[in-house]
């Protein structure tokens, strides 16, 4: 029996948890934490595709609008959409210049692929103006979602990540936060 | 013009006040910290500064309020004790003064620091401060408040030669006579500021200018306010259950497309404008800026009096002075609270004063003085008035709800809204002696049900809004951030429901209490900052649902049976010196813009807002996007109120910062940051109709008729705190928006579709 849950362990290591495969994932860049002295070297925006296969994290995006060239980026981990923490889960590709590509593949660990799925993974771009471990650019790695334009009205509550289930509401979440409203 | 100070001039009672803290200084300097690196001259430099730049926000003893973070102290020394000298100069020369940081010469920002050193607790040296000083912060402070800034500064006359900043680098910034202009003879000069803005001139006389005689006035009586005429607009919100839902369907999606202009008219500047406008008999009464308060032919503008209660608004600057969001009428009477501390009963007709009585009576030690911006409620002939500013520690008087006959003025009671430590749900605050205990501030005037004549009110967060800095663990800190239910007759409390039990981020269930019936079932809902929507038994306070409208991460469960809400675990164990992520931040997910219950579709139309901070032990913050928004600060949502059953929303880069309202024409009526006043198909969420106006669209709407022509009024201004100075700092390279403007423009149909 033992040698069945070790198998059964590295099967999974090897290949992720399965719920952590089954979603489809996307990042919305926008300016890190700032305050008055670093509001206008933070800006910018971006978007980014992400593709899990197995333990392989794949990330492909675009970034613009920054105002001084990129100088790197990496894959972070915090405790929940929203909250940062250390950028030390690996290196991507980035253009070196204010607008541009970010791209790489990194090999998550037991930890991130439990993180993935928690809204704990972020990625951060850092620039001349605005090095880390501020940086420039941050993303949580969220459920896919559809970014409606300006005033177009979404059914439901359209996009709407939770702390620790990055699964809108509208894609069948049942966190505790929605109260009784459905007992 | 820069700030600039001639300590040559400095005045001998400046001077003086050196003395008085001379004895503590020699104390201090016993303690065996490190030699200070400034010296006398430059802390009283600074006391001067401080005084005229930043005491407004940030107190008279430099604790902190609001967002205004403490300045002196251990709550400083958390944020800046392990940094140096020169690091404290290179932030405050770069986020102050607000709105026109780097705007003082290098000396003036010195000396800005030596009194911050002196007021955490650092002996006076012989030395001068220079901007290149790097010495440890917490090797020469103590944390000891000196009694000369613990007891509130006092300058016994304002210093020669100290201007604001240039006119034109002015912008919004938290509420409180920021900025002070000092003359040649060294008194102020209210109202009048040179500069890009041009020399401001507000109304120059108080009192009835403008005089006038409504002969045909009609007196308000219970029965109009317990039933609106569609026609009207009695109060804030509309009736009182707070619904903003305007009867008229004259306006309706199937022509709101072809609105236009009929009328508008420029308001006093110099004040957050945030007021509402109250409609009877084809009678417009608006309040603005120094407590101006007109009575306007609603159907042409036309004004028919004017009273300028005063005082005189003191600068241009929107965030010059707070004001008042709704006045009220009853009987022959415009009720009107100031943020001065007084209730004015007005003639209704003449706009004469008839009466008028302190709700907060700054002789008195039990009142002192606070303001009022949440404007009146009033239920069965009796005004009932929230109180704010209750922040300062220590707090000898608490803010109150209180309540006046509106024919009369005579105070009828008053409702405490601190437990104190002897009172019931005294124990709530960890064992803090009274004065430690601040805030529950009612920003929002309260609802009211007529059949079990109750009011129902929000209370703020207790003050200081950090747990750890606040001292009372993990008390609930009654009554704070609470839905509080009370009798109107007695002002005594029938129930409480705490939404954020010993809340730690500015985030306060202050707003809009929304009374709606669910066959038998009497609720009351609210939304507060955590942009959670409350729903409660409002006979019992029982809960009985909540949904979340935006992204949040304080909260990572609550309870579906008690309502009680579960921290995150990082808030639980906060440390002083350490950053915590809030979403959303102070802008909050919901503010003081009220929502609109479309009673048809029972249907609740919410303007949210979607930002977050990292936010340090002293109250420094860091402003970043909301995740899964996209960059998009505003967010308007719809839910069915039975079920809590989200119905559509949709999302724009600037947030919305007027309250919506939905008439049974089925649009829904709101303004924005970018100056954009919109409609929206209630049903569907789909835009029909917009307009620019001349700056923020900001303040309350209002729905009315007069010869068988419906309306829509809006405001625009600026000021007022955290949903209009977040934007602006998020926002400010992309939205161009006057730092002027602030009016009322009412629209209605081509009188051919009539």
């Amino acid at each position: 029996m033992p040698h069945v849950r070790l198998a059964a362990i590295v099967l999974m290591l090897a290949v992720g948890p399965a719920w952590a495969a089954e979603d489809a994932y996307q990042i919305d860049l926008g300016p890190t934490a700032r305050i008055e002295a670093t509001r206008l070297s933070t800006l910018g925006r971006g978007t980014a595709e992400i593709k899990l296969d197995g333990n392989k994290l794949t990330i492909n995006g675009k970034f613009r609008d920054m105002v001084s060239p990129a100088t790197d980026a990496h894959l972070c981990i915090g405790y929940g959409i929203g909250t940062p923490g250390t950028c030390d889960g690996g290196d991507l590709t980035v253009t070196k210049d204010t607008g541009g590509t970010l791209s790489g593949t990194i090999t998550l660990n037991t930890k991130e692929l439990t993180a993935l799925p928690a809204g704990q993974l972020y990625v951060q771009i850092n620039s001349v103006g605005a090095p880390a471990p501020a940086g420039n650019l941050w993303g949580w790695i969220l459920i896919a979602h559809e970014i409606p334009d300006q005033d177009v009205p979404q059914p439901g509550q359209g996009f709407l990540p939770q702390y620790d289930m990055p699964k809108s509401i509208e894609h069948g979440s049942t966190h505790p936060l929605l109260g009784n409203r459905n007992s | 013009m820069p700030l600039s100070l001639k300590k040559s001039t400095i005045s001998a009672a400046a001077l003086a006040t050196t003395a008085t803290f001379a004895l503590w200084a020699t104390t201090t300097a016993a303690q065996n910290r490190a030699a200070s690196p400034f010296n006398a001259a430059q802390v009283e430099a600074g006391r001067a500064v401080y005084v005229a730049n930043c005491q407004s926000c940030h107190t008279d003893n430099l604790s902190g309020s609001g967002e205004a973070v403490p300045l002196a102290g251990r709550a400083f020394l958390a944020g800046f004790g392990g940094k140096t000298t020169k690091e404290l100069f290179d932030t405050v020369k770069s986020e102050m003064p607000l709105g026109a940081p780097r705007s003082l010469s290098d000396e003036t920002y010195t000396d800005i620091v030596a009194f911050m050193l002196h007021a955490s607790g650092a002996a006076t040296g012989t030395t001068a401060l220079t901007p290149t000083t790097a010495v440890k912060i917490n090797t020469i402070a103590t944390g000891t408040v000196p009694p000369d800034v613990a007891n509130g500064i006092k300058l016994a006359q304002a210093p020669e030669g100290i201007v604001g900043p240039a006119a034109g680098a002015a912008r919004p910034g938290p509420g409180g006579n920021r900025r002070v202009i000092y003359g040649p003879d060294g008194k102020p000069l209210p109202g009048l500021l040179d500069g890009a803005l041009g020399t401001f001139r507000p109304n120059n006389n108080l009192g009835v200018i403008k005089q006038g005689n409504i002969k045909n006035y009609t007196p308000v009586t219970d029965a109009m306010l317990a039933s609106p005429s569609p026609d009207d607009w009695l109060m804030y919100r509309g009736n009182y259950a707070g619904w903003s839902y305007s009867k008229l369907d004259q306006i309706n999606a199937g022509n709101v497309g072809q609105l236009q202009l009929k009328w508008s008219l420029a308001m006093t500047e110099g004040g957050a404008n945030e007021t509402t406008p109250i409609i009877h008999d084809g009678v417009l009464f608006l309040v603005s800026a120094g407590n101006t308060v007109q009575a306007i032919n609603a159907a042409s503008g036309e004004v028919l009096w004017q009273n300028n209660i005063g005082p005189l608004p003191r600068s241009p600057d929107p965030a010059g002075d707070e004001a008042t969001r709704s006045i009220g009428v009853y009987n022959d009477k415009v009720i009107v609270p100031t943020m001065q501390g007084k209730l004015y009963g007005l003639d209704a007709r003449t706009g004469k004063v008839v009466w008028q009585n302190w709700y907060s009576d700054p002789s008195k030690p039990d009142e002192g003085q606070h303001g009022n911006t949440g404007g009146v409620s009033i239920a069965h002939g009796i005004a009932i008035v929230g109180m704010v500013n209750c922040g300062r520690i220590p707090q000898q008087n608490h803010c109150y709800i209180s309540a006046y006959d509106a024919n009369t003025g005579a105070r009828l009671w008053k409702f405490v809204t601190v437990a104190l430590k002897d009172g019931p749900q005294g124990d709530t605050w960890g064992g803090l002696p009274d004065d430690q205990r601040a805030g529950a501030e009612t920003w929002v005037a309260g609802t009211f049900d007529p059949e079990l004549n109750l009011t129902y009110w929000g209370t703020a967060q207790a003050k200081p809004w950090r747990r750890d800095l606040r001292g009372s663990g993990d008390g609930a800190t009654a009554y704070a951030n609470s839905t509080l239910a009370l009798d109107v007759n007695t002002g005594k409390l029938k129930w409480f429901f705490s939404h954020a039990p010993g809340e730690n981020f500015d985030l306060d269930d202050v707003f809009e209490r929304i009374l709606i019936d669910h066959g038998s079932q009497k609720t009351v809902m609210a939304t507060g900052k955590n942009g959670i929507m409350w729903k409660l038994d409002r006979v019992t306070g029982k809960y009985l649902d909540s949904r979340q409208t935006v992204f949040q991460n304080i909260f990572t469960k609550i309870d579906p049976k008690t309502g009680t809400p579960t921290y995150r675990k990082d808030i639980l164990n906060e440390k002083l010196d350490q950053y915590l992520p809030s979403c959303p931040g102070p802008e909050g997910g919901k503010n003081w813009q009220p929502a609109s219950y479309h009673q048809p579709d029972d249907e609740m139309i919410i303007p949210l807002s979607q930002t977050c901070v990292l936010m340090l032990g002293s109250g420094t913050e860091k402003y970043y996007d909301m995740p899964g928004a996209d960059g998009n600060m505003g967010r308007l949502a719809a839910y069915e109120t039975s079920s809590m059953k989200p119905l559509w929303s949709l999302q724009q880069r600037s947030p919305f910062l007027t309250g919506v309202v939905s008439t049974a024409g089925n649009v829904a009526f709101v303004g924005d940051f970018d100056r954009v006043f919109h409609a929206f198909d209630t049903k569907t969420g789909k835009q029909l109709w917009k307009t620019r106006l001349g700056t923020t669209v900001q303040g309350h709407i209002a729905s009315f008729m007069v010869d068988g022509k419906q309306y829509i009024a809006v405001m625009t201004g600026l000021g007022g705190g955290s949903p209009e100075q977040k934007p602006t700092f998020m926002l400010s390279e992309e939205v161009s928006r006057p730092a002027h403007g602030t009016a009322i423009y009412v629209f209605g149909l081509p009188d051919k579709t009539q």
